[in-house]
């Protein structure tokens, strides 16, 4: 009996050492957490829709007749950029397209080298003539298109960021139903298919 | 009366050494650094020597094996006492990490105050009458079920709290 009661309380000193390990593991987790999202959290940033097609701002025609397409603007003079550029390498392609702002092609191609980042889906500009016609004026920035028109614009801290928005198979519906335009920028709303939420679609103000 | 105030001093003691070598043992870190700190020799051994010895202390003062458990009380509150001086000396900001990272105190002045506590509960444990054999054992298993069920309850909380925040975003 003696014996069955030093097991027993052995047994319930491990599960108490097992149970502080986990709560010990979920304040680091809570820490982590708190810096992630005070240093790096995804901003809206203000955009607006082009005058032109796609295809007239110099990028390939085809991404006019996308039903979805994520535009990625990155810079050879963002160090942001050259982070979130490394992981695109492997990312999946079907819906992404890159447009890298470039002093020359030359400098452009140095930088994709660089980065391991092959050019391919990717379209060099050294005029800025996409990212200003979409009133752009960060990098990297991220314009989510829906049937040819922007509907969300955001910045995008680091590639744990995009990774949702990459493998998403679909846009949620208060997107796609209530397309907007965004000339507001602060904190993107949390989402855990990792989309931003326009500031004009809420509760108080209804989508135009 | 006597007998109570014995029980109460014992299962106390039981507590606080059970909750600090489980706390120390669950998350070494925090107090490996404590140790590097006070730049004790062998942190390693200690890092590992010093819970499971408050873990022994904590039993042995359940099955009342009185003179082993007066001696261990007595021998750790001395040393966290001069752990405490040692921290006081270097004048800079240690951790204490006696409940592991629960405690957020800082070493120094507490513990040393706190010697002469530990020495009565040693003398304590000596002269008041104590509950020992299979009724010392069954309480130090209730006292570390029910810390083990806080500790669940703590983990439970956030995530139920993020299970209804995660319904709330898809149900829009």
């Amino acid at each position: 009996m003696m014996l069955v009661g030093v097991a027993l309380a052995v047994l319930s000193v491990l599960v108490l050492v097992c149970l502080l390990a986990l709560v010990d593991q979920h304040k680091s987790l809570e820490t982590v957490r708190r810096h992630l999202s005070s240093t790096s959290k995804p901003q809206a940033i203000p955009f607006h829709p082009a005058d032109q097609s796609l295809a007239q701002l110099g990028l390939p025609a085809q991404l006019d007749q996308r039903r979805q397409l994520i535009l990625i603007f990155l810079s050879t003079s963002c160090t942001a950029c050259r982070s979130l550029a490394r992981p695109l390498g492997k990312a999946p392609r079907d819906k992404m397209w890159i447009v890298l702002e470039a002093p020359s092609e030359t400098a452009a191609l140095r930088w994709l080298s660089g980065v391991g980042l092959p050019n391919k889906n990717v379209t060099i500009e050294v005029d800025q003539r996409a990212i200003s016609a979409f009133g752009v004026e960060v990098t990297p920035a991220v314009l989510v298109f829906h049937g040819g028109n922007p509907v969300v614009g955001q910045t995008a801290p680091t590639y744990e960021h995009l990774e949702p928005l990459l493998l998403a198979e679909d846009l949620p519906s208060f997107l796609t139903e209530n397309p907007v335009e965004s000339d507001r920028s602060g904190p993107v709303p949390e989402s855990p298919n990792g989309f931003a939420e326009p500031h004009e679609h809420t509760e108080e103000v209804p989508a135009r | 009366m006597s007998s109570v105030v014995g029980a109460t001093v014992q299962f106390l003691a039981v507590a606080v050494f059970l909750l600090a070598g489980a706390q120390k043992l669950a998350a070494p870190a925090t107090f490996g650094e404590t140790l590097r700190k006070l730049r004790l020799p062998g942190v390693a051994v200690l890092r590992r020597a010093v819970p499971l010895l408050e873990l022994a202390t904590a039993a042995l003062l359940a099955a009342a094996f009185r003179p082993a458990a007066a001696v261990l009380v007595a021998l750790e509150g001395f040393g966290f006492g001069v752990a405490g001086i040692i921290a006081l000396r270097r004048r800079t900001h240690i951790s204490c990490a006696c409940f592991g990272p629960l405690d957020s105190g800082v070493l120094g002045i507490r513990q040393v105050i706190l010697v002469p506590v530990w020495l009565l509960v040693a003398a304590s444990t000596l002269v008041l009458p104590a509950i020992g054999g299979l009724a010392g054992v069954a309480a130090l298993t209730a006292i570390a079920l029910a810390m083990g069920c806080v500790a669940a309850v703590y983990l439970m909380v956030p995530w139920v709290r993020d299970r209804r925040a995660a319904m709330v975003v898809t149900t829009r």
